[in-house]
């Protein structure tokens, strides 16, 4: 499970997600959510707790582990766009693990972050036409995704062995 | 422990700060207009009330940030300021300061990631208040190389 909460602060779009368990997914940020007009935005990423593990996509799109970080840890580096691939970063341990992402206020509905905030239309004009006024989003973001540490590969839950058969349903299906 | 440290792009300059239980951080200085902190982790005192949860305080004018961990557990709060705001960065940084991070690129920039990023600030870390300094903030700046 993954909660997100978003604050547009005077200046900036914070954007945070927290998960609970070991091989949750914490951020996914795939091509599709990679906004062209984006490519030379810069994110400052932060990890306030836990072990988060990267993965990024090679060339054939197969996930590969990248390094695993450990809170605390503040850095920079480009979120949409340019030389950036898919990544992925997994709860590597059993604890809570958190992230968060800062971005220049006027980004906040943009690329991944359209895609992934839930401020009602409200919100929207409060933070475009008063832009100094803190916005709560207040539907916040809730998301449960698990993936495998080795692989990234999203975790299927195994199926529970059904031993009832067709015959003892006796379903009348009709004619 | 406490400790607080910078990251920088050409928008935003953003300073990581960590206390533990009863620790101080003070800056030593203040803007003449207001700027936001946000509290993501535990709990902290500051501006004689306490702040919980995922949640922003705004620094008033001419505030000198003062901020106590509370509660048990450590406490992170980010301090969030525009790098490409002159009003509030001639009242921060130096000149060469402002021009290094308006434009300051790493050469990997378009790889994406350096060969060998840092992935954990914890050992730099000490016990006890910390007051952050312009003085610490230059040299933050001059070094990082966003690795």
């Amino acid at each position: 499970m993954r909660k997100a909460k978003m604050i547009a602060t005077k200046d900036h779009f914070f954007f945070y997600l927290t998960t609970p368990d070991k091989n949750d997914e914490i951020i996914n940020i795939t091509q599709d959510n990679i906004d062209p007009k984006d490519a030379n935005t810069n994110v400052l990423t932060f990890f306030s707790s836990g072990n988060n593990r990267r993965f990024y996509k090679d060339g054939n799109g197969n996930w590969q582990k990248h390094l695993d970080f450990v809170a605390p840890l503040m850095f920079a580096r480009k979120a949409f766009g340019g030389g950036v691939t898919p990544m992925c970063f997994v709860n590597n341990d059993d604890s809570k693990s958190s992230l968060g992402q800062v971005i220049a206020r006027e980004h906040y509905d943009t690329g991944f972050y359209a895609d992934n905030n839930n401020a009602s239309d409200g919100e929207k004009e409060t933070m475009e036409n008063n832009p100094n006024q803190t916005v709560v989003i207040s539907e916040q973001c809730s998301v449960s995704e698990k993936r495998n540490l080795e692989t990234c590969e999203i975790i299927i839950p195994e199926a529970v062995p059904n031993p009832i058969t067709e015959e003892d349903l006796n379903i009348d299906w009709g004619e | 422990m406490a400790y607080a440290r910078l990251v920088f792009n050409t928008q935003t300059l953003a300073i990581m700060n960590m206390v533990d239980p009863g620790e101080t951080i003070n800056y030593d200085w203040s803007l003449d207009e207001d700027y936001s902190v946000v509290l993501v982790e535990g709990s902290v005192t500051v501006g004689g009330n306490t702040l919980t949860g995922v949640n922003e305080y705004r620094v008033q004018p001419d505030e000198q940030l003062s901020v106590t961990g509370a509660g048990s557990t450590r406490s992170y709060f980010i301090s969030l300021f525009r790098a490409d705001d002159d009003s509030a960065m001639d009242q921060m940084v130096s000149e060469a300061s402002k021009t290094r991070m308006r434009t300051f690129a790493p050469t990997w920039i378009d790889d994406g990631w350096p060969d060998n990023p840092v992935t954990t600030w914890e050992p730099e870390f000490t016990s006890g208040n910390h007051t952050y300094t312009k003085a610490i903030m230059e040299t933050q700046i001059a070094n990082s190389e966003w690795d």
